[in-house]
């Protein structure tokens, strides 16, 4: 019964959205307020660093078509710049497009998209979270910085279009609790190079969970770790089903990037008889004799994977064997 | 070997970059070579767990070209080191990209482990002469060679991307992974399951992925259709080895053979008044097939209803979404998401051969997730935002076994242990500029899982064969479990003065799990960041400040089965004994990490420094309390209840120091020296350093061999992620070349 109410309250939401309806402009165009183009030379005399990034950029080459080199050049992104030559420049005056955060971020946006709209990356732009979340193309990609390529210590692979720095550092500008976990001791190599943020998201849009770049968790962990993706004749449940019920993504501080320290991350599902439902205090470990206690060997070192190593899965027949994952 | 790849490498790029070193030149790049030194106190997996640094000579470049519509690059480093790199690019504009690399790269996870076996890491393991479980706790007797645990992942691939077909593109990607090395597993002995050895499972094992998209795009519609195969083959899928324990040759069935493909389509439609509509169904196979008498040696008295396992597993994806923009500072979205996961695998019976008995068969598992859900932003005023969301989503889970051939599958209730689950989830969220200066965030979160708990036939809790099943009807698995969540983040973002960015991130999670007796009840997260930077007129400072502290509590029950008083009671409810009583643990984790660097020129476009000083650290705990308190049920002696708790559980201290001095000699030659200092200490109760003296009159730490009783011995560990800490200090000098 409650499930048939939660299901008409969408459908009467969604009937409200349609009947409230009405056009609009969402693209907020600067206001030009009578400004012509001055050229690319003109905006070189002040910007001259800039314009040389532009020039030695993809946007600068008149051999890419419908380039900005083959339009007004600088004032293809920023505006005409009549008004803010005549006003002696300035951040923002004469109603230049300066990309600063402050301005809205559909209207920056809609900049880049004019042209970039027929990307295949961009497909699903407008389903995305970070659309949603007013981040714009120019909080991520910096035109004027230019390609760089990974020539230093430990930087691991080129970044790609245009990021100023390796791909970790730009998404961990906002995702600061990323950051800080993929720096943790137990780790995908994202920070060593070895892959990339990219690698599993679609920064641009995705419809799978956290923009990633397949339906669902396991598919896109599979990719890699095709080894356990079975089909498996004795199945771990959770396994088939998330391996983030388990695992950590971006990083941790336990091994195997684990959620939780093994047995007790094992104890939160299985309780039985025998030594699933056994306590495995500081008795238990290595120098649980010291205090009257009995090292088990369910306890110390890898504690559950002592025995039960395939635990994602398991083939082997017999019982105990595949069922319990210890064959 | 190395050294001549590094220098041939290095020689080519000179003579290129010489013949074309002309102002017009359409190839520029650079070229890099150094050499690191390291002094480190002792060898450690961790120091290079995805690296290969090591001392002597590196190098590596890059070459562009870029004339009219061409344009290619090639980048590579550490040529001929085991954490290599190459990648090209490149196309014509406007018509087509194409790219291709080659990485290797190491993942170490422990270095010069011991083994019980003369030939560790092979597919048949065996013993040395003579050797017994009991000749074996002396270690004096184990082969003498030491092995890493470690292995290699060489990763090659590429993509091509047609551009010229427009409004039509095609792509095409392909990659190839191989891993070659060992790593630790565990394997208990069939003829005494308490019983168990460590050892090197071998890892040889290839992925290959082929995918390719077709489809149209304009400006209003998006149409693509993808497909893609993978194929994974083991080369190690089975391994052999001799149970130290007496139970003669016995197999490990690795991950199978198996391969999948995917079909899909992703669609998008800008329709009027704003919106756009998105959808996506893909349909994705994955196969299996497994012979099953490889994978056992010798189970008397037992065989299968199939002589191989076909394991098949489909994925059936439905999802779609609409984004419209009725109002000028309405924003909403509606969204729908379908995947049903079918398990269309083979069941195998186990029958004695004997009688014909039924003893026991596979359970398979698949599930239906459905979820539906709304968004509304309104921007009320220029610097001011509202979001409000809503979700639901139903989880409906399936197991089916068979039982003499018959499937039985129940569709549409829950068996016990395996609810079907369903969330409420619900946001609000707040974004707020005042000022120029100053950026607000808050996001409030709320969900409400529930789940359908179908009890066991009513049973004696008092009788010990039901109390498996007794416990099954208090237990609640964590993930899927009745739960209440609720989650806020608030961010504040401030720039107070130019090019001064701070941000500072506060993130606060609490879980209680309803009604639950055993299994998880309450976990608790509580996270603070801070982050900032500062450029003063090219001096450049950053910092960053992280807190993050977890804490899960759960209760358990343990039940030893037996027939000696007192009797055991599964039920939580029931009164204490030594042979059944609850237990609670509560586990925290308080890490924090902090770090400060800076980057200054020392003489303007010439000399520059580079600083940076990072450190972390982990302190885990594990409380617990207990209704008993002796290890042994049938002896009554108690322990000190504060000593069950155990203080180092994953603790560790991370740090590091460097330092780089670089030097422009002229626009096109620069030099640069560095210092990098690292240090990790780790201290945990399950690996804790190595007991030296290997007996257990001491009992300092990490043993490998481990004895319940004098005289006996149940476990041969390896020595496993023994090596963890290290201090290391790096010195390199590199040399680089621009063109």
């Amino acid at each position: 019964m409650k499930r048939f109410f939660v299901f008409s309250g969408l459908v009467e939401l969604l009937l409200l959205c349609f009947l409230l309806m009405s056009p609009s402009g969402v693209l907020a165009q600067a206001k030009r307020g009578g400004a012509t183009f001055v050229g690319v030379d003109a905006c070189k005399e002040c910007h001259e660093d800039r314009f040389k990034a532009y020039a030695a950029s993809v946007h600068g080459k008149k051999v890419v078509p419908d380039n900005p080199a083959n339009r007004e050049g600088c004032e293809s992104c920023h505006g005409p710049g009549s008004l803010h030559v005549d006003q002696g420049g300035g951040k923002g005056v004469g109603g230049m497009i300066t990309f600063n955060k402050k301005e809205n971020s559909d209207m920056r946006s809609a900049v880049c998209l004019n042209c970039h709209e027929n990307s295949t990356q961009l497909a699903l732009w407008d389903s995305g979270v970070h659309k949603k979340k007013d981040v714009s193309c120019s909080d991520c990609h910096s035109i004027h910085s230019g390609p760089k390529t990974a020539t230093g210590y430990g930087t691991g692979m080129a970044p790609m279009g245009y990021l100023p720095g390796p791909e970790y550092v730009t998404c961990g500008k906002c995702h600061l609790d990323i950051k800080a976990a993929i720096n943790r001791r137990s780790h995908h190599p994202i920070v060593e190079g070895r892959i990339t943020c990219s690698n599993c998201h679609q920064p641009h849009g995705s419809m799978g969970p956290a923009q990633i770049k397949a339906d669902s968790v396991n598919q896109l962990c599979y990719k890699c770790h095709a080894d356990k993706r079975g089909p498996y004749m004795n199945e771990h449940p959770p396994v088939g089903e998330n391996c983030a019920y388990c695992h950590l993504a971006h990083g941790g501080v336990h091994t195997a990037l684990l959620t939780e320290k093994v047995p007790n991350l094992c104890q939160g599902c299985h309780d039985a008889t025998r030594h699933p439902g056994t306590r495995y205090g500081a008795d238990t470990m290595f120098t649980g004799g010291l205090i009257g206690g009995s090292p088990s060997n369910k306890a110390f070192g890898r504690s559950c994977l002592n025995c039960h190593s395939n635990i994602h899965g398991s083939n082997a027949i017999g019982s105990p064997g595949g069922d319990f994952f210890i064959r | 070997m190395k050294t001549k790849i590094i220098l041939a490498c290095i020689v080519s790029l000179l003579l290129f970059s010489h013949a074309y070193a002309e102002d017009n030149s359409p190839f520029s790049g650079g070229i890099f070579l150094g050499g690191r030194g390291i002094n480190q106190s002792q060898k450690s997996a961790n120091f290079n767990q995805y690296n290969e640094i090591a001392p002597g000579l590196f190098g590596g470049g890059n070459l562009v070209y870029d004339k009219d519509k061409y344009h290619f690059m090639v980048d590579g480093a550490y040529l001929g080191e085991d954490d290599y790199y190459v990648k090209m690019k490149g196309g014509k504009w406007g018509e087509y990209k194409f790219s291709l690399y080659f990485t290797e790269f190491p993942h170490n996870l422990s270095f010069e482990d011991r083994s019980v076996f003369v030939n560790p890491g092979s597919q048949v393991q065996g013993l040395g002469t003579g050797a017994t479980a009991t000749s074996l706790r002396n270690l004096s007797t184990w082969p003498s060679t030491s092995f890493d645990y470690k292995y290699t992942r060489k990763d090659a691939g590429g993509t091509f991307d047609l551009q010229m077909i427009r409004p039509f593109f095609f792509n095409v990607d392909a990659n190839q992974l191989k891993r070659e090395g060992q790593v630790p597993w565990g394997a208990n002995s069939p003829g005494s399951v308490s019983n168990t050895t460590e050892l090197a499972k071998p890892i040889d094992d290839t992925t290959t992925n082929v995918n390719a998209t077709f489809g149209w795009k304009s400006k209003q519609y998006y149409a693509a259709f993808s497909s893609g195969y993978s194929w994974y083959t083991n080369g190690a899928e089975y391994i052999s080895f001799v149970d130290p324990f007496g139970g003669g040759l016995n197999r490990i069935a690795g991950a199978p053979d198996n391969n999948s493909y995917y079909l899909k389509f992703t669609g998008t439609a800008k329709l009027p008044l704003s919106s756009t509509f998105s959808f996506t169904g893909s349909f994705q196979q994955n196969k299996s097939t497994t012979n099953l008498s490889n994978t056992y040696v010798n189970i008397p008295g037992v065989t299968t209803s199939k002589p191989s396992f076909n394991g098949d597993v489909e994925y059936w994806n439905v999802a779609a979404n609409l984004t419209s923009n009725p109002w000028k500072n309405l924003t909403t979205k509606l969204y729908f998401k379908y995947l049903d996961n079918k398990n269309k695998s083979d069941t195998i019976d186990y029958i004695n051969s004997t009688t014909g008995a039924f003893l026991g068969s596979n359970e398979l598992f698949d599930y239906q997730r459905t979820t539906v859900g709304a968004e509304g932003a309104y921007r009320f005023t220029k610097t001011l935002k509202g979001i409000l969301g809503y979700e639901f989503s139903d989880l409906q889970r399936r197991s089916h076994e068979s039982e003499l051939g018959e499937v039985h599958e129940d569709p549409t209730t829950a068996e016990a242990g395996i609810p079907d689950t369903w969330e409420n989830k619900w946001n609000a969220q707040l974004v707020w500029n005042p000022l120029d200066w100053l950026g607000t965030r808050l996001k409030y979160q709320k969900l409400y899982r529930g789940a359908t708990i179908n009890m066991s036939n009513p049973v004696n809790p008092a009788d010990p064969a039901s109390a498996n099943a007794v416990l099954d009807n208090y237990k609640q698995d964590f993930y899927a479990a009745r739960k209440t969540q609720d989650m806020i983040k608030s961010t504040l973002d401030l720039t107070p003065i130019s090019n001064l960015d701070v941000t500072l991130e506060y993130a606060f999670k609490h879980d209680s799990y309803d009604g639950q007796t055993l299994g998880y009840y309450k976990a608790q997260q509580h996270e603070f960041i801070m982050d900032g930077s500062y450029d003063l007129k090219g001096v450049k400072f950053f910092g960053f400040f992280d807190y993050d502290t977890t804490w899960t509590d759960q209760q358990t029950r343990y039940v030893n089965v037996t027939s000696t008083p007192p009797l055991p009671n599964a039920s939580p409810l029931a009164a204490p004994n030594q042979n059944s009583f609850n237990w609670r643990s509560s586990l925290q984790n308080n890490n924090y990490a902090y770090g400060a660097g800076s980057s200054f020129p020392i003489i303007k476009d010439k000399l520059s420094f580079i600083v940076q000083y990072d450190f972390q650290k982990n302190n885990g705990t594990g409380d617990f309390t207990s209704q008993f308190l002796s290890t042994n049920p049938n002896s009554p002696i108690a322990l000190n209840p504060n000593l069950l708790n155990i203080y180092p559980w994953d603790d560790y201290t991370m740090q590091s120091i460097s330092a780089r001095l670089k030097y422009d000699v002229t626009k096109q030659f620069g030099l640069m020296f560095g210092y990098i200092y690292r240090q990790f200490k780790y201290n945990d109760a399950q690996i804790p350093a190595v007991d030296p003296n290997q007996t257990s009159a001491t009992i300092l730490g990490y043993r490998y061999v481990m004895n319940p009783a004098p005289g006996t011995v149940n476990t041969l560990l390896s020595g496993a992620y023994t090596d963890q800490n290290y201090n290391a200090n790096i010195f390199f000098v590199r040399a680089m070349y621009k063109f």
